[in-house]
């Protein structure tokens, strides 16, 4: 299942850009896919020595966009990719998500309320999560295409 | 899903051998922990050390886990990594499960 994984990792190069490394990736939208990638980018993110807190908004953020695209842009489609470019500056971590799936209802970003713990709830978390975590959140339907951009602050070296 | 199960005086020790908890292990983990507390004590863990994260799904999962206990069963959490015990406190999941900083504290309510 993992070596089937590692396949459908179709790009993927470390590249520099200026004095920024960019982490650029292009996956399926699957499951294991997406956890593929998380690993990859908490290793990418490991390498830049980030303050703890700094790295885990990232790396949860992230994966729960990437998971959100897989379940709710491509329910129901057959095939499309996802486009991942992750840059790390000097104060700001930007990530550009980019996929052909289903556009955002209404084109715009989910409210991401809490559930309620009281309810027990088994979902509904990805949304708040992900704005709780990071700074920015910016999202454009752009023709057939859905960019998602999140910015987190990067703070002081530990 | 690597999950192992223990009985330890009246508690049902369950570790977590995996690193992730996520949307592609969900199903199995709900699965394997209906498995593994269908019958036993009432009292379980679910030892989360090998854990390094677990996302929404998995989240979901835990507390679906605990949700298809049988009556009289309750599942507490023990031993919870730091970008774990985020996603807990972040959700306010941790307000809704007896979280113990390790495994030798959550066994010693049982000599309580």
């Amino acid at each position: 299942m993992l070596a089937d994984t590692a396949l459908m990792v179709q790009d993927e190069t470390i590249k520099r850009q200026g004095r920024e490394q960019a982490f650029e990736t292009v996956i399926e939208p699957d499951f294991l896919a997406v956890r593929n990638t998380s690993l990859k980018i908490d290793n990418h993110l490991a390498a830049h020595q980030l303050p703890a807190d700094d790295h885990q908004n990232c790396s949860i953020a992230l994966t729960e966009a990437l998971n959100n695209i897989v379940e709710h842009g491509f329910a129901n489609l057959d095939s499309g990719e996802i486009r991942i470019a992750l840059t790390v500056g000097v104060t700001t971590i930007r990530a550009v998500l980019t996929d052909d799936g289903r556009a955002m209802p209404g084109f715009q970003l989910p409210e991401g309320a809490a559930p309620d713990p009281i309810d027990l709830p088994e979902g509904g978390f990805g949304w708040f999560m992900i704005k709780s975590l990071s700074r920015s959140q910016t999202y454009e339907r752009c023709g057939e295409m859905n960019v998602l951009t999140l910015e987190f602050s990067r703070g002081p070296a530990n | 899903m690597d999950l192992q199960s223990e009985q330890l005086g009246e508690t049902l020790v369950i570790r977590v051998n995996a690193s992730r908890v996520d949307a592609a292990a969900a199903i199995q983990f709900k699965d394997g922990m209906r498995e593994l507390t269908r019958e036993g004590p009432d009292r379980c863990v679910l030892d989360l050390g090998q854990v390094d994260f677990v996302d929404s799904s998995g989240l979901g999962a835990i507390v679906a886990s605990m949700k298809q206990l049988n009556d009289g069963q309750k599942l507490d959490l023990a031993a919870l990594k730091p970008a774990v015990d985020k996603v807990f406190r972040l959700t306010r999941m941790d307000t809704i499960f007896a979280i113990y900083t390790d495994m030798a504290t959550a066994m010693t309510y049982d000599a309580g």
